[in-house]
């Protein structure tokens, strides 16, 4: 199920509670990565974006989103990564220079951010039988080489062999 | 984008076996060899990394438990933003600025791995550090190259009277015609010119001002391409205009940093005073002391904001800077302030950040062993580079 930003609002005003969660099922993923390119942590990425939905619920900001939702989530977003950041700073005392090149992300590098999860997802249901096995061992179940080898009963080789071609399918998917 | 710079299959396999911590010595060896030979597909190799970083981030998100969270403390109307636990507490501030280099002055080296081997026969290129060196270009084209043994010299070129006062300064008096001057600073180095009007810029690394050696007209302006500091000699009736290829900046007298290097951001840091940033392609915005703007590369947007200035102008005062930076940005910087040229052997040290400050007439030794003792991550020389590696993945 994957509505539009248009079809997120108007069912969020409908239902807001169904609507909300509608939208955070969309964007938690993609948010969250976005998130972890200005925090190191994925965990404490994953907090801010939990936060941010809390706040933006308590607040009864969607009722007033005027831009694409994919925009005003991504601002909010990027504007607690940055305000965290500085926290941070202030509290560690340390003397600060320049900007992490995180907080110069452009529309549209934040806009593949964001459509990574879903693309990825795609690319990852089309790959051949063997590319996925071999994918979903190394990369979901974390089996070395040489165990995925024995457990497929290829050589390692193989492995390798079936993984690049996996990583090329999905790059040149995030690139279309 | 990057068709024609497709790599071959059995780098890609490197790179993705490093990913998973399955490269051997000799494949991870066999991409830094690649890398060197091959520095036009650097950005494509960065991409594969993040295509995995990425992956694995993605990998590690729970949407289902997350909305388990937000759901309760959103929709239970009893549960005050003040007492909600948080699924997880918020991780210590190490986690998300890691690691910390407290500096203490005094250097010295961690002796892992035999590092007198490589002091000495690289004694060379670790004992980089910064000069006082400059040339000076005339609309002609003839070069003057300034240092600290020309001190005390007074030039004329093209009606302007240039005295070099300091030996890391020049100043131009009055000049009879008006001719452009432009002074470029190469990599490590810096310099300071006090020009005709009496505006006073210090001049930071891989930089070049263009300016005219007299103000006749009702606008002073200058070119710049890099980062300066200007303290601007007050003339309300004359506003002074720095130009870079992102903006203008406006000031009628005041003290400003303003650091655009080609392919980033332009950030204007006000002092004192009052200025107007007006963007090529964004809109015009006026500072107040202790704000900040910032227009990203090829953006419509510029950004305002209040900092402390003095994170921003202490490279005037002798002291390099860096809050929270990944290894893979320090290591831009060190290229600038060093000129030195560093390469990763993985993606995973790129991404390590570090906070500190350092004298800036430390050599670039002293900054390479504070991030070693602070981190795991190896510096080696190849080539008269530095290469930056993870443990374990050293030759």
């Amino acid at each position: 199920m994957n509505l539009t930003d248009e079809q997120l609002l108007s069912l969020f005003c409908q239902d807001e509670q169904k609507g909300f969660k509608a939208i955070f099922e969309k964007y938690y993923p993609p948010l969250c990565l976005l998130a972890g390119k200005y925090i190191a942590d994925m965990g404490a990425a994953e907090d801010i974006v939990q936060s941010v939905f809390i706040g933006i619920w308590e607040g009864g900001k969607l009722r007033n989103v005027q831009t694409s939702v994919r925009s005003y989530l991504s601002t909010v977003v990027r504007n607690a990564c940055i305000d965290q950041l500085e926290k941070s700073q202030k509290q560690s005392e340390v003397l600060q220079s320049g900007m992490s090149e995180a907080e110069w992300l452009q529309p549209d590098r934040i806009s593949d951010i964001l459509h990574f999860p879903e693309k990825i997802t795609q690319a990852i249901n089309k790959l051949p039988e063997g590319c996925s096995k071999v994918l979903h061992l190394v990369y979901f179940e974390g089996l070395s080489y040489k165990k995925t080898a024995s457990v497929l009963n290829i050589s390692v080789n193989t492995v390798k062999t079936q993984l690049t071609r996996a990583i090329r399918s999905l790059r040149a998917a995030c690139h279309s | 984008m990057n068709n024609e710079k497709e790599l071959p299959d059995n780098i890609i396999a490197i790179i993705i076996a490093e990913h998973f911590c399955q490269a051997s010595k000799e494949e991870s060896w066999q991409l830094s060899g690649f890398l060197l030979t091959h520095s036009e597909h650097r950005d494509t190799v960065e991409e594969y990394r993040n295509l995995l970083i990425d992956l694995s981030k993605l990998k590690k998100i729970d949407p289902q438990k997350a909305w388990a969270f937000v759901a309760s403390a959103s929709f239970n109307n009893r549960i005050k933003p003040a007492n909600r636990p948080l699924y997880r507490r918020w991780t210590a501030l190490a986690a998300v600025l890691i690691p910390l280099i407290v500096v203490t002055g005094v250097l010295f080296f961690m002796h892992r791995r035999g590092p007198a081997t490589m002091e000495n026969q690289h004694a060379e290129l670790l004992s980089a550090s910064r000069q006082s060196r400059a040339s000076l270009i005339m609309s002609t084209g003839e070069v003057l190259h300034l240092d600290e043994s020309s001190k005390g010299k007074t030039f004329e070129k093209e009606g302007a009277r240039i005295r070099q006062d300091e030996s890391d300064r020049i100043t131009y008096s009055e000049a009879s015609t008006v001719s452009v001057h432009t002074l470029v600073t190469p990599r490590a180095g810096e310099y300071k010119v006090v020009l005709s009007d009496g505006t006073r810029v210090w001049i930071n690394s891989d930089t070049r001002l263009e300016f005219p050696t007299a103000f006749p007209g009702k606008e002073r302006r200058v070119s710049l391409s890099g980062e300066a500091y200007f303290e601007v000699d007050a003339d309300t009736s004359r506003p002074f205009v720095i130009s870079t290829s992102a903006m203008d900046v406006v000031v009628t007298g005041t003290a400003l940093n303003i650091c655009h290097y080609p392919g980033e951001a332009a950030i204007t840091t006000l002092v004192e005073g009052e200025l107007i940033v007006s963007g090529k392609e964004s809109q015009q915005v006026c500072l107040h002391p202790g704000q900040q703007a910032i227009i990203a590369e090829n953006s419509s947007q510029t950004y305002v904001k209040d900092v402390n200035t003095g994170r921003y102008t202490s490279w005037v005062t002798g002291m390099l800077m860096f809050q929270g930076m990944t290894l893979k940005e320090l290591a831009k910087r060190m290229e600038r302030w060093y000129d030195v040229e560093v390469l990763f052997s993985d993606s995973r040290s790129q991404q390590i950040r570090f906070s500190g400050a350092m004298k800036k007439d430390k050599p670039v030794s002293f900054l390479i062993s504070l991030i070693e003792e602070s981190s795991d991550v190896e510096f080696s020389v190849i080539d008269n580079k530095l290469l930056v590696s993870s443990p374990g993945k050293n030759p």
